[in-house]
């Protein structure tokens, strides 16, 4: 007797199945990581997050325990470092940032600066 | 439930049970860095139940496992998970297996059968720590489906011919 799941190959409903699990996901991810949660910005040293803030904020913050200690500046939802004391001085380059997903790298100090979830106001695209 | 087909399931619920054990050894979270992912090796087994003895067998062997796993190593709270994973997975898989064999193959049984346990296990761990924030590792959880799903239908379609071809089963 020959089992249908022996006949292996795949099938016009397997791809329809593909189709609906990336559509799920996609949707899943619009609705629930793009715009409902609040934003954040997840401050991790060594891999580990320390510290998290909820935007919109103003303030500065002095990371002196670093090894190379610097400024942590928050302006509603856009975060950058200055007056570090790092050699390289590359987290100060990069300059703002103000996405969910972007990040600032301080190598010297094992310091990732991440913001995530969506909640910011403002538009993602202007169309004319 | 004749003598050989309790013996089966117990024998089936064993290797299940085996196989859930193996695959935490397996760190497919340092591919995937997302809580809960696992490649769902038990699933291999509930596969072939359903394909070879019926949703019954199938449906006693994924409950005992879900119980006896958690009873023995992770606990009344992943119970719940493994419950709800289980059963909405083996609905899917039962359902498309049952009502769309000429449209769907093993792969497509496979992959459906993992998303739902994904969906189910997210779906419990909202409902336990109330909120729906744990609804934005979903969409990983389900693009990991299609790997995980994959590479259970890779390894059961060949097993479950083989088994058949035997009839060790029956």
């Amino acid at each position: 007797m020959t089992s249908p799941a022996s006949k292996t190959r795949f099938k016009i409903g397997d791809y329809l199945i593909v189709a609906v699990i990336l559509l799920s996901a996609a949707l899943f991810w619009l609705v629930f990581a793009g715009g409902s949660t609040p934003r954040e910005l997840v401050v991790s040293v060594d891999g580990e997050a320390v510290t998290r803030y909820m935007l919109p904020l103003s303030a500065e913050y002095t990371l002196d325990a670093l090894p190379y200690p610097c400024t942590l500046a928050i302006d509603g939802y856009t975060v950058f470092l200055r007056d570090t004391s790092c050699p390289g001085h590359d987290c100060e380059r990069d300059g703002a940032i103000d996405q969910s997903g972007e990040s600032i790298v301080c190598l010297p100090n094992r310091l990732l600066l991440t913001l995530t979830g969506g909640g910011a106001p403002g538009v993602d695209a202007v169309t004319q | 439930m004749k003598t050989r087909k309790l013996a089966l399931c117990a024998l089936l619920t064993a290797l299940a049970l085996a196989l859930s054990y193996a695959e935490s050894f397996l760190p497919l979270t340092l591919l995937i860095p997302v809580p809960g992912v696992k490649l769902g090796l038990p699933n291999l087994v509930t596969l072939a139940a359903l394909y070879l003895l019926g949703l019954p067998y199938a449906a006693v062997i994924s409950f005992a496992r879900c119980f006896l796993g958690a009873f023995y190593a992770s606990g009344p709270v992943s119970l719940w998970f493994s419950l709800c994973g289980a059963a909405l997975s083996l609905l899917v898989m039962w359902g498309l297996k049952a009502r769309c064999t000429k449209r769907v193959s093993l792969w497509g049984v496979s992959l459906a059968g993992a998303a739902a346990h994904n969906l189910g296990q997210v779906c419990a761990a909202s409902l336990i720590l109330r909120t729906t924030a744990i609804f934005t590792y979903l969409p990983v959880m389900l693009l990991a489906s299609l790997v995980t799903g994959s590479v259970i239908a890779a390894i059961a379609a060949p097993v479950i011919a083989l088994l058949d071809k035997l009839s060790v089963l029956r």
